[in-house]
Parts: C-alpha cells; sequence; structure tokens
C-alpha cells in the first residue's frame, strides 16, 4: 500500500516535471522560432542572428532627448514670454514719457516743474532699468559708453 | 528699438536662466550620486545624465553670451564678455558670473578629459562646481533682469536649499567607502565566530 502510494506520488513527481520542462521548451521553440521568422522577414537569412538584433540603445538615451527638448523648449517659452510682457509693457506706457526727456517746458510753467519730475528720465536711466530694452530709449545717457563697444 | 534688435536680450536673458537651471540639475545630480540620497536611479543613468546637462548647460552659457554680445543695446564686447570688471554695468555682478563661466569651463573641460588626469586633479576642480553653483545664483539675483520675477525667486530658494540640504548630507552622513571598510573588517570576526 505504501509503496503504491511512493510510485504514485513518484509518478505524478515525474509528470509535473515533464510538464514543467515541455513547457519550458515550447516557449523555447516558440521563441527561435519568432526569431527565425523576424530574420526571414527582413530578408538577411544568411546573415548571422546577432546581427539581426538591432542595435541597443543607451539606457539614458531617452532622458537625454528628453532633457534637451525640455531645455529648448524652456528657452522659447521664457524668451517668447519675455517679448510678450515688453510688447504689453510698450503697448501699454503712454509714448510721451519715453520720448520727451529733454523737452522744454513752456517758459509759464518753468516754474512749477518739480525736480521729481525732471529726474524722471535720469531714473528711467539708471543701469538696472537700462539693461532692459524695453525700457529703454534712445536717449539714456549712462550707458552710452558701453553702447559704443 | 526695434523687435529685432530685443530678439537678442530676450534670447541672452532666457538662456541664462536655462543655463543656471541647468547647471543646478546638474549638481544635484552630482550630489546624488555621491550621497546616493535616492536609490531608485540607477548611478550609470544619473551618471550620464550628469554629464550631459553639464554639457548642454555649457551650451546654454555660451548662447547666453552671444546673446549678450549681438544685442544693440546693451553692447557688449568681448572684452565685457570674458574679462572680469570691465563692464560698466553692474561690475561686480558680472564679474561673478564671467568667473562662474571660467569655472564651469573647467570642469566641463576636467570632466572630458577625466582619464587623463589624476583623480585629485580632477576632484578638486570638481569640487568648485559648489562656488560655480553660488556665483551663478548670485549673478542672476543681482545683475538678471528678471530678479524681481516671483518665478526666478523661488526656483532660486529651492534651488539653493536642495543644494545646501544635499551637501549637508554629503558632508554628515557616514561615506559608502567607510560603511564598506567596516562591513570588511567585520566580516572575518563573523566568520571566526561560525
Amino acid at each position: 500500500m505504501t509503496d503504491e502510494a511512493t510510485a504514485a506520488e513518484r509518478a505524478e513527481r515525474i509528470r509535473r516535471l515533464q510538464e514543467r520542462r515541455a513547457g519550458t521548451s515550447a516557449r523555447t521553440v516558440t521563441a527561435a522560432s519568432s526569431t527565425a521568422r523576424g530574420t526571414a522577414g527582413t530578408g538577411t537569412r544568411s546573415a548571422p542572428a546577432r546581427s539581426a538584433k538591432p542595435r541597443r540603445r543607451h539606457p539614458a538615451a531617452a532622458t537625454r532627448i528628453l532633457l534637451a527638448g525640455l531645455s529648448v523648449a524652456s528657452f522659447l517659452g521664457i524668451a517668447g514670454s519675455v517679448a510678450l510682457a515688453n510688447g504689453a509693457a510698450q503697448s501699454a506706457s503712454p509714448a510721451p514719457v519715453a520720448s520727451t526727456p529733454a523737452a522744454a517746458p513752456p517758459a509759464n510753467a518753468t516754474a512749477t516743474v518739480s525736480p521729481v519730475q525732471a529726474a524722471t528720465p535720469v531714473q528711467a536711466a539708471t543701469p538696472a532699468q537700462s539693461a532692459t530694452p524695453a525700457k529703454a530709449t534712445a536717449t539714456v545717457a549712462p550707458h552710452a559708453k558701453t553702447r559704443g563697444s | 528699438m526695434g523687435a529685432q534688435t530685443q530678439i537678442w536680450w530676450e534670447s541672452a536673458r532666457a538662456a541664462g536662466i536655462v543655463a543656471w537651471a541647468l547647471a543646478t540639475l546638474a549638481v544635484v545630480g552630482g550630489l546624488q550620486l555621491s550621497t546616493r540620497l535616492v536609490r531608485t536611479p540607477a548611478p550609470a543613468w544619473v551618471l550620464d545624465v550628469h554629464r550631459f546637462v553639464g554639457g548642454l548647460a555649457v551650451i546654454f552659457t555660451l548662447v547666453h553670451m552671444l546673446g549678450l554680445l549681438l544685442d544693440p543695446f546693451i553692447g557688449y564686447g568681448p572684452l565685457d564678455l570674458f574679462v572680469p570688471f570691465a563692464s560698466a554695468f553692474k561690475p561686480t555682478p558680472v564679474a561673478l558670473g564671467i568667473v562662474a563661466f571660467y569655472l564651469l569651463l573647467a570642469v566641463e573641460l576636467t570632466s572630458l578629459a577625466m582619464r587623463k588626469l589624476p583623480r585629485r586633479v580632477w576632484h578638486g576642480v570638481h569640487l568648485s562646481s559648489y562656488l560655480l553653483f553660488v556665483l551663478a545664483t548670485v549673478h542672476g539675483i543681482t545683475a538678471g533682469t528678471d530678479r524681481h520675477n516671483a518665478a526666478f525667486q523661488w526656483a532660486c530658494l529651492l534651488a539653493s536649499a536642495l543644494v545646501l540640504f544635499m551637501t549637508l548630507v554629503r558632508i554628515l552622513a557616514p561615506r559608502r567607502g567607510s560603511d564598506r571598510a567596516t562591513r570588511d573588517r567585520a566580516a572575518p570576526d563573523r566568520a571566526s565566530r561560525g
């Protein structure tokens, strides 16, 4: 009785092993046949199998492309938004403020011009603001030295 | 002032910001390599990205300088771009940017020639990237036209905090090499105990 049980167990174990091996070999056969089909499909039947394999890409190749694209997109985005902001600032600001810093006031109004009003063009010509082309005018004096170089 | 003349100025501003962001990313990548603060990305992948981002930072810095050179209003010449304190406009902040550019160039060139250089030399030059990050950030805050922009200010703050945190981890955390040495020393003891 026990011998029969052990024999049955052994047979069952052998059957499972054979099934597992068969499954593994079936997968191997499937993979091999698919590789062969791929090789035949490309028309390089005589070439060795490793030459038919696609060249292995670098692990970080996709990240490189992504980073380069993101950098260029950020560059264009920032430049575009700066240009838009400059355009909006130029359209919003009244033109005479920028174009009449040296305009002589009327004779009867000279006494009413306060120092603050008179200093407005000078304030607009400070280096920090003169570095922004949108705010800069052609008559900015302090930066004239570097403009010519 | 025409739109064409402003293109160079806007390009210079945008390229400067992008170059700073890329340099920050490269510094963070290098610190990640040395601290292994985050486990998930493989070190080889981080190293590759770190190198690539460093190269991109150099390219965008050159675009930044080219924009300044070609902008007709600011009127920078080669002397203003390459010699510290030669610029009449904000000499000190611009000089910080010039020194940061030279450091970036030194770090990049020594990294390219890493295999031909003694490791101590390469490492010494590479450590100057901390100074490079500080100089570039201060240059952006003091000389940049976008320094009043809230997004730029927040970016500077967050990037500085991240770099500072990772640097502290790098300094204070036990080194991996010493861990390995400790393990190696402990292994024979365990083996002898059986």
